[in-house]
């Protein structure tokens, strides 16, 4: 499973809120050759977020889908460099002045290491202090986080 | 170096002056010796004096060195002035000035109570919040009411202010307003030198550490907390109003209750006897009294038969508290034997607490009412019956709490496990984070699965056993069992939702299995 770790990416830099941060995201992952059909997988991840609350702790908000137009599994972690606004249609389920995001996107045939991954991941953010560093942690420690977890 | 060290350490402990001969007497030397060794200390004449003295009444501290300084100096330069200037009573806060009308509240009754029966200046003591005359007297009337319920008022004659009440109620006013760590910071009330404060806390905590050797037992918390505050308001009160202000004589019926308990009698002298020297004084016999009631109070289990009336009615009022808890068909299958044993021993400290008035802070009550909600309450009401039954005074939430601690422990051996499913939309995410919480938190869930919504039914079908479904995302279709939708930060109102919805599930299934048991009774009688 790929990881990448967006640090305030001057491409993000004009981002004010959720709806644009996926679409250039979805955008992104497809020149990267991680998807395909950004359009789709912008729609994939939005409806996820409007079908539930999508909040992981106070300002990290959690992207996630799986999709047919994902080629490979990934988890993307992005810190913006202003807090971004949730639009109108996600007021339920998404705080408003979110700065990070863990976004994960799943192939629909992932492998069973990338299952076994991404379940781990998912397990060992249920320590509030893995948790908090995800929500407050510096580059640094951020890194060392996606590294250590994928080891 | 060690009587330059020994005058000061024996002027810390007392407020007035202290004749010459007094001191010479305890250092073991001649005045002209104290003489010579006070001018020693005072270093160059002019400069602020560390000892004040005056003609015909003796030695004492000077204020100003007391509020000023936060080390003793150095001792082999010869002279000691102020190293570091330490917060001043008037600036205990840097943000006092901008305090709410509670915390300013809050912070003028501890200075009165540490400090009682000493007279305040009401201007300035009211001067760093800059507030109106009318803001001051409601504050005042305020406090007075607090203070009512302690058996203590509030005097003011002019602009002095001053808190009267006996010692014993004074105290229990201080223990009841103040936690611990409180205590320890408006000590500086009284004792602004850091260092003394730390050293009074040491010696305090080691005396704990001897109530432990001589008991063969550990003190455990919340009677570690109230012990470790009681002495060492003890000695902070000790050292601001001295001894004459609460002399006072064993009642015949105090002198009876010391007798039930020979050895924790012994281990109360024991440890007055430390404090006296340490204080270098002789303390009221009450003390050891009071002291006792804190001992009896705690769950200090000495190997000694203890008094058949005492124990009596502490298992009768066990017994009367868990029949009443039991009568809930939700709890009617614990465990009462080991429940019985365990509470009891509880019940007998808590029956003393009640008598004398003491109270205990309970740290974990938040956390016991978001585990056992339901449980909390059925104890709650329960115990004030048991207290309306036998004439015991209210039992506050903080008791309420560590009684719920004993049924919950016979309640979670016996109630069942609500089996749930975890659903989110690929089932591998917000599902296994969600497990991972409730796993985490959570004693009373046996997850069988997480899934992805598009697999619940199957799931379902496959677990007939479920009781649950928790989801991270709305279901369409009909669920045969309740489903409840959390965020995966799980919150604390999500935690409650899922706690409120197990115990409606489990007193669901207890009245299932009442109605059962009834249909069947009756079946068999009308078959006899």
């Amino acid at each position: 499973m790929k990881r990448l770790l967006l640090w305030e990416p001057e491409f993000l830099k004009d981002c004010t809120d959720l709806d644009r941060a996926l679409h250039v995201l979805s955008e992104y992952v497809c020149r990267a050759g991680l998807g395909k059909e950004a359009s789709r997988i912008e729609n994939d991840l939005g409806s996820r977020c409007r079908a539930g609350d999508v909040m992981l702790s106070h300002g990290l908000v959690n992207p996630h889908a799986q999709s047919s137009n994902v080629l490979v599994s990934t988890m993307i972690y992005v810190k913006f460099a202003k807090p971004l606004r949730a639009n109108a249609v996600y007021a339920s389920t998404v705080e408003s002045g979110f700065s990070r995001m863990l976004l994960t996107m799943l192939s629909t045939s992932p492998t069973q290491e990338e299952v076994r991954e991404v379940c781990g991941w998912y397990r060992s953010m249920a320590d509030d202090e893995i948790l908090a560093l995800l929500a407050n942690g510096t580059q640094q420690e951020i890194r060392r986080l996606l590294l250590e977890e994928g080891e | 170096m060690i009587q330059v060290q020994s005058i000061i350490d024996y002027l810390l402990n007392r407020r007035d002056f202290v004749p010459a001969s007094d001191l010479a007497h305890a250092l073991g030397v001649s005045t002209r010796t104290v003489a010579r060794m006070v001018k020693q200390i005072n270093g160059i004449p002019g400069e602020r004096p560390v000892i004040e003295s005056m003609r015909g009444k003796g030695y004492r501290l000077s204020d100003s060195y007391i509020a000023e300084t936060d080390s003793f100096g150095d001792p082999s330069s010869g002279s000691f002035g102020a190293n570091s200037v330490a917060p001043s009573y008037s600036h205990a806060s840097a943000n006092i000035t901008r305090a709410t009308p509670v915390e300013r509240r809050d912070y003028v009754l501890k200075k009165l109570l540490m400090t009682a029966p000493q007279q305040f200046s009401v201007s300035r003591l009211w001067d760093e919040f800059y507030i109106s005359e009318s803001a001051v007297t409601m504050d005042i009337r305020r406090l007075k009411k607090v203070l009512t319920n302690y058996g203590c008022t509030i005097e003011r004659v002019g602009d002095r202010i001053w808190v009267e009440g006996s010692e014993a109620d004074i105290r229990r006013a201080i223990c009841d307003l103040l936690s611990s760590t409180d205590v320890l910071a408006a000590g500086r009330f009284l004792q602004a030198n850091q260092l003394v404060q730390q050293r009074d806390a040491e010696f305090v905590q080691h005396q704990l550490g001897h109530i432990e050797e001589l008991t063969g037992t550990t003190i455990s918390y919340p009677y570690s907390v109230n012990l470790f505050t009681h002495l060492y308001i003890l000695i902070e009160r000790f050292r601001s109003v001295g001894a004459a202000a609460y002399e006072k004589q064993y009642t015949d019926e105090e002198r009876m209750e010391l007798q039930l308990h020979p050895q924790l009698l012994r281990i109360c002298k024991s440890i007055i006897s430390n404090l006296d020297r340490y204080l270098n004084t002789k303390l009221p016999e009450t003390e050891v009294y009071y002291l006792y009631q804190y001992l009896t109070s705690s769950r200090i289990d000495l190997a000694l038969p203890p008094s058949d009336e005492t124990s009596q009615k502490a298992r009768e009022v066990t017994r009367y508290l868990i029949d009443i808890v039991c009568s809930d068909p939700l709890y009617a299958d614990m465990n009462t034997n080991e429940l019985f044993i365990n509470l009891s021993k509880h019940m007998k400290p808590l029956l003393n607490r009640l008598q004398n008035k003491i109270r205990v802070n309970n740290n974990l009550l938040g956390q016991i009412i978001l585990e056992y909600p339901v449980l909390f309450n059925t104890v709650k009401s329960a115990t004030a019956q048991m207290a309306s039954q036998f004439a015991l005074g209210e039992i506050d939430d903080e008791e309420v709490g560590f009684i719920t601690v004993y049924f919950a422990n016979a309640y979670d051996t016996v109630r069942p496990k609500i089996n749930i499913i975890i659903v989110c939309t690929t089932g591998l995410g917000s599902a296994q984070l969600l497990r991972g919480k409730i796993e985490r938190r959570f004693s009373g869930f046996n997850i069988v699965e997480t899934v992805a919504s598009m697999e619940l039914q199957r799931a379902m079908e496959k677990h007939p056993e479920v009781d649950l479904v928790v989801s991270t995302v709305g279901l369409g279709g009909e669920v045969r069992v309740p489903v409840l939708v959390v965020s995966a930060m799980l919150t604390i109102e999500d935690q409650e939702r899922l706690e409120r919805k197990a115990d409606e599930i489990r007193s669901g299934k207890a009245l299932r299995v009442l109605k059962g048991a009834r249909e069947e009774f009756n079946e068999r009688r009308c078959g006899l």
